[in-house]
């Protein structure tokens, strides 16, 4: 029995241990992080890769566009366009409101054919028609990869991506979407401290038909203001979200199937 | 007395199941526009293949001595690609859509094939090449919208079909929607690239 059991007990680790790479496994999706550069592979430098993270963080700062650069060994038994879609979905790269990401996801040459996808968020297509990224691969990143230098073939996209994509989402764009119109806000608060004095109001006159009950109104009215406050001051604080000037978060952007793949 | 707390609160049992029942079929019909509204963007991308069939007629034209009979087939296939109203996406017509557009791409895939066997040369040429990354830009498409309207369809079917969802959803004539099947090759569709 115990024998039984041991050897339950070393088939049970080696399983464990066959399924350490989780990347051929159906259905695998990566999970969300709070970075843009993944590297499944470990194939680049640490050095290369705290460039390029810094590099799309600043540029996700100043452009609000997101940018993804992944490597991974295989997709989760799907092929490379299925999975880039999943991830950008899931994930959710690029703001909401533009759909403004784009991933870029690389499986290196082994034994198999070396792969690449340029995956484009809806909003981004028009920056980044099909065809065009059909042209990054095969002109800016292939040549690069074929002589191993996959650091230099990711640059060497980023730098005629990044351009195109700070062309169609600036900043200043963004900012203006996203800003409360200030008049709106008086608007509210107006109607807020209006309905405010009403309910006050309302109150004194009910606990002064039962009589002694006027200290009693005025606490209730100062929880409610209190109560009021508070919401209005984390709602303008909310945006954002980030630790200390790291990555914020993914925005919520999403991706209809544009881009183009590549194999070498 | 008595009579009326009693008629009072039968007229509150009522008034919530009524409110609810609104609240119920409210939701149905918010899942059922999104639906439709994902059946729009799956219909703009097949038509988005149909425009790529344009351009491999050109292609192919575009090649001289073509076999008029291959690009006939295109064509005809072409016309028979037809469109299909939100309002009647039964699995059926979902299929017989499906099939008449794979049917079209097929068709399309074969003329482009038989001129670059008679023009090896065409597949060097810039025209050809952005056409590939098109046609892989639009099955991508297709994919994405298709995983979209089923998983919209899949909300929505659920929703009309759980109890006692069910009862209102017989009352107001929600009626199930149709999922899209994988057809046969369709995740290969007009890869022509696969063929050379």
């Amino acid at each position: 029995m115990k024998k039984l059991f041991l050897s339950l007990l070393m088939l049970g680790s080696i399983m464990i241990a066959a399924a350490q790479s989780p990347y051929d496994e159906t259905g695998w999706l990566p999970d969300k992080e709070n970075h843009l550069v993944y590297d499944y592979c470990n194939l680049l430098e640490s050095s290369q890769t705290a460039e390029l993270e810094e590099r799309l963080l600043a540029f996700n700062d100043s452009t609000s566009n997101q940018i993804v650069v992944m490597i991974t060994p295989a997709f989760g038994g799907n092929d490379i366009s299925s999975f880039a879609f999943d991830v950008g979905n899931k994930w959710g790269i690029g703001q909401g409101k533009f759909s403004n990401g784009v991933i870029i996801i690389l499986k290196p040459k082994d034994d198999t054919d070396g792969q690449v996808e340029i995956a484009v968020g809806t909003g981004l297509e028009g920056a980044l028609p099909d065809v065009f990224c059909k042209r990054i691969i095969e002109d800016k990143m292939i040549p690069h990869f074929r002589d191993n230098d996959y650091y230099g073939g990711i640059v060497a996209a980023l730098d005629v991506i990044l351009p195109v994509c700070a062309g169609e989402y600036s900043y200043d764009k963004y900012k203006k979407d996203n800003d409360v119109n200030p008049l709106a806000l008086l608007i509210v608060f107006i109607i807020g401290i209006a309905l405010f004095c009403w309910f006050v109001h309302k109150l004194d006159k009910m606990s002064g038909g039962i009589g002694g009950g006027n200290g009693g109104g005025g606490f209730t009215g100062g929880t409610y203001f209190g109560g009021h406050s508070r919401v209005g001051g984390w709602g303008g604080g909310s945006f954002g979200g980030g630790s200390s000037g790291g990555f914020g978060g993914f925005g919520g952007g999403s991706f209809g199937g544009g881009g183009a793949s590549g194999r070498w | 007395m008595k009579k009326h707390t009693l008629l009072w609160a039968m007229l509150g049992i009522i008034a919530v199941i009524v409110l609810w029942a609104i609240g119920a079929n409210n939701k149905m019909i918010t899942k059922e526009e999104n639906a439709t509204s994902k059946w729009g963007n799956v219909q703009a991308d097949y038509q988005r293949r149909k425009d790529l069939v344009e351009q491999a007629i050109n292609i192919v034209k575009g090649a001289g001595n073509y076999e008029s009979s291959t690009l006939e087939n295109v064509i005809r296939a072409r016309n028979n690609a037809p469109q299909l109203d939100a309002n009647d996406l039964t699995e059926e017509n979902i299929a017989k859509f499906q099939a008449a557009y794979d049917k079209m791409a097929q068709e399309m895939t074969r003329a482009i094939n038989v001129t670059v066997e008679r023009y090896p040369e065409l597949t060097a040429t810039k025209n050809y090449q952005d056409f590939q990354a098109q046609v892989e830009g639009c099955e991508n498409r297709i994919n994405v919208s298709r995983k979209a309207f089923n998983d919209a369809v899949r909300d929505y079917n659920t929703t009309i079909r759980r109890f006692p969802n069910s009862i209102i959803a017989g009352m107001f004539g929600h009626d199930k929607m149709g999922y899209f099947q994988a057809s046969e090759g369709a995740d290969q569709a007009p890869s022509t690239e696969a063929l050379l």
